[in-house]
């Protein structure tokens, strides 16, 4: 394009530049202080507020070395990674100097032929090359270096080794001739394209390979440099290869670049020949199996059952919360108060009907307590043993039905967690609607650990048949919502792209320490809480005004959900936290105040209920509070109708 | 990290990925970061809780380290005597 022009920023030093790129976490800042020394620049990148680190190369001359922000691959999910992306795009460059991890080469080479086809001067440093000796790989790096037609290193950086050859290598960093062949459409797409790109540091098939990849530090920079009517022509070859391949063509590029990858790490590394796949593979490949994974699924799910519902809510909430606070602590306290407060209405605030202590504190500690240790310790097990990865791959058949896939899968199943925590995840997203999307669908139907772990719990007291019929209610209210939201918010989908860890057995002590980490933040974050409401419960009580709210919400309860009235102090708490209700529910069904069909009925409504207080603030904090309050007035009758209609289908199917 | 002990290490809940959470690689664009307990995977971006910033994972960890350190130390005696 003619008109096209460049406005590169760049950093305020003088010399040939080196950028050190990668993945997290390979050893590239321990590289880049060996290659550097002490002296180093920390600044805010051109922009941003993100910082990278430089500094004089000790025997490089003239040289300067920055350490870029790690990334995965392009295109970037942060703005860490985007201006890793912005160096590589507009600085200029004596060398790239890719620091990979030895052991995990078909991650590392995934970002080599990316830079490769950037066109860029680069050499390779294969980093912890120790680490992926002892593990039996032996990447041969001469071999490698051949392939891929640059200087290719094996270093340990903790250690200074391979630091000489490293400088040496930089000294003659090469353009790799390396070119992958995509299918013709996309090859087609790019032969149309590449002549109308802006000239910019890197070639511009790679633009247009990224361009088309949906890379937004790409699609911003041409935006920059091009006129909306020379920018509409690409929008809409982008749009058309799209329809022509049906799907999003960054996947299709993702996939040939993971056929090549994969062959040139199986021919480069000399590791022990096996005729079969390990029993690892053979496990991994079945849990992400779209038909056998299921049954592992349902396995796995059932484990997580027994062990949160019967033994953590059965057994030992039986234990704690019958026989050592029922029998023992309860009664002393109680009789403690009433002898040192004579005052009715300040014993009662401690342990009256909404006490502190019997209600307030009872729940916390005798109820919920061993409910969420146990799920934190099946939970901490189950991400240590590297799963939930491959239940998120497994699920994401069902949410790309919705119209809801790709990294959309990742927050969701955090939220079985904390809810909380999986809104700021949803960050990761790289749309606007898919945002929005996940956040709907986080606050509506996805129980945090504890709420779940209380589900269980009620459940494990009837059948499985009723843990059935709570999971299909669910399920089915998260997929019907979620495919009207897909419906009503039309937009791309990405695909998913996430690196299977390998299956380990998890360390017992870790779990332990992440479980006690866990507990910590519950107790903090849910424990005042618990409180705070019981102590709402108790003034509403003191001015007859629970009473009465119980009596205007009986046509509600009672007519419309089949539940007693007493249920709706258990929801009002459910204002607080959906854990406090299901909690005051759980009590409720301990002492043989609800029936099989209105535990149900009522765990179902409490799932879908509004989120806590914690979720809906940090809903307003990321998508403002215009939508946090459309979300609640949404949920809030959303809930209860389908609670309703669950209690006539079930009466209708001879439930009682 | 090589260098890191592997029990600093934490694996993402959502990725698998294992890193260090001290490194806190995406912080500095969190509003909320100061003070907060929960780690960003450099992979996949999601938050973990972080147990360095835990008084009672501390507690915990020394325990086990502390009763590591003593089964290991019983082990060598049984097989000195």
């Amino acid at each position: 394009m003619s008109d096209c022009h460049s406005t590169s920023p760049s950093l305020p030093l003088p010399g040939g530049r080196i950028a050190l790129v990668g993945n997290p976490n390979v050893g590239k800042s321990i590289l880049f202080h060996r290659l550097t020394g002490q002296y180093v620049v920390v600044a805010n990148y051109p922009g941003t507020t993100v910082e990278i680190t430089q500094g004089a190369a000790r025997a490089i001359p003239n040289a300067v070395v920055i350490d870029t922000p790690g990334i995965v691959a392009f295109p970037p999910r942060s703005e860490d990674e985007a201006v890793t992306a912005r160096v590589l795009l507009s600085d200029p460059l004596q060398a790239v100097l890719q620091v990979g991890d030895a052991k995990n080469l078909r991650r590392t080479l995934h970002l080599t032929i990316q830079l490769a086809e950037m066109r860029v001067p680069q050499a390779l440093a294969l980093n912890m090359m120790d680490e992926a000796r002892s593990r039996g790989l032996n990447p041969d790096c001469a071999l490698l270096a051949e392939s891929l037609g640059i200087p290719v290193v094996a270093t340990v950086a903790t250690r200074g080794h391979g630091l000489e050859a490293l400088i040496t290598a930089v000294n003659h960093a090469a353009v790799s001739p390396l070119s992958l062949e995509y299918p013709q459409p996309v090859e087609d797409f790019l032969q149309a394209t590449t002549p109308r790109m802006p000239l910019a540091r890197i070639s511009p098939r790679a633009l247009g390979l990224l361009w088309l990849a949906d890379d937004p530090v790409i699609d911003a920079w041409i935006r920059e440099r091009c006129d909306p009517d020379q920018v509409a022509p690409l929008e809409a070859a982008r749009r058309d290869l799209e329809k022509g391949l049906g799907e999003n063509p960054g996947a299709v590029i993702q996939r040939t670049r993971e056929a090549f990858v994969n062959h040139l790490a199986l021919s480069v590394v000399d590791g022990p020949p096996s005729a079969r796949p390990s029993l690892n593979m053979r496990l991994s490949h079945l849990t992400t199996h779209p038909l056998w994974g299921l049954p592992v699924l349902a396995l796995i799910l059932y484990v997580l059952y027994w062990f949160v519902g019967v033994l953590g809510a059965g057994t030992l909430v039986n234990l704690i919360e019958k026989q050592l606070f029922g029998q023992v602590i309860n009664p002393w306290v109680v009789a403690q108060v009433d002898r040192l407060i004579p005052m009715r209405f300040f014993s009662d605030l401690l342990v009256g009907e909404y006490g502190l202590w019997t209600m307030g504190a009872t729940y916390a500690f005798a109820l919920l307590l061993p409910v969420v240790v146990t799920f934190f310790i099946a939970f901490g097990t189950l991400e240590d043993s590297g799963y939930l990865p491959r239940m998120a791959v497994l699920t994401n058949r069902v949410f790309s039905w919705m119209g809801l896939n790709g990294q959309a899968v990742l927050p969701m199943v955090l939220g079985l967690g904390c809810v909380t925590m999986a809104t700021m995840t949803t960050r990761i997203l790289n749309t606007r609607r898919e945002r929005l999307l996940v956040t709907i669908l986080l606050a509506l139907a996805v129980p945090c650990s504890a709420q779940l772990g209380v589900v269980m719990g009620m459940l494990a007291g009837i059948s499985l048949g009723a843990a059935m019929i709570w999971g299909g209610a669910t399920l089915g209210v998260l997929l019907l919502v979620g495919w009207l939201a897909a419906k009503l918010l039309p937009g791309q989908r990405s695909p998913l792209v996430v690196e299977l860890p390998p299956l380990r057995l998890p360390v017992v002590s870790n779990v332990l320490i992440k479980t006690a980490a866990r507990l910590e933040w519950y107790i903090k974050e849910a424990v005042p809480l618990f409180l705070g409401g019981t102590l709402l419960l108790f003034v509403l009580d003191k001015l007859h005004i629970l009473p009465a709210l119980i009596r205007a919400t009986e046509p509600l309860m009672t007519g419309w959900l089949g539940l007693p009235p007493e249920a709706a102090s258990a929801f009002l708490l459910g204002l607080i936290r959906r854990d406090f209700a299901a909690t005051g529910l759980f009590h409720m069904q301990s002492h043989g105040l609800l029936s099989p069909l209105q535990v149900v009925v009522s765990i179902v409504t409490i799932t879908l209920f509004i989120p806590c207080i914690a979720s809906l603030f940090m809903i307003i904090k990321e998508r403002g509070a215009r939508m946090a309050l459309s979300m609640a007035v949404f949920i809030f009758p959303f809930a209860l109708l389908v609670g309703g209609l669950l209690y006539r289908v079930l009466l209708l199917f001879g439930w009682s | 990290m090589t260098s890191k002990p592997s029990a600093s290490l934490i694996t993402c809940a959502v990725c698998g990925f294992r890193f260090d959470p001290e490194e806190h690689p995406g912080c500095s664009a969190c509003p909320l970061h100061v003070g907060c307990a929960t780690a960003c995977c450099p992979n996949c971006g999601a938050s973990n809780i972080n147990p360095q910033r835990s008084r009672l994972a501390r507690l915990v960890e020394r325990l086990l380290v502390r009763k590591n350190n003593e089964a290991t130390h019983e082990a060598a005696l049984v097989k000195k005597d």
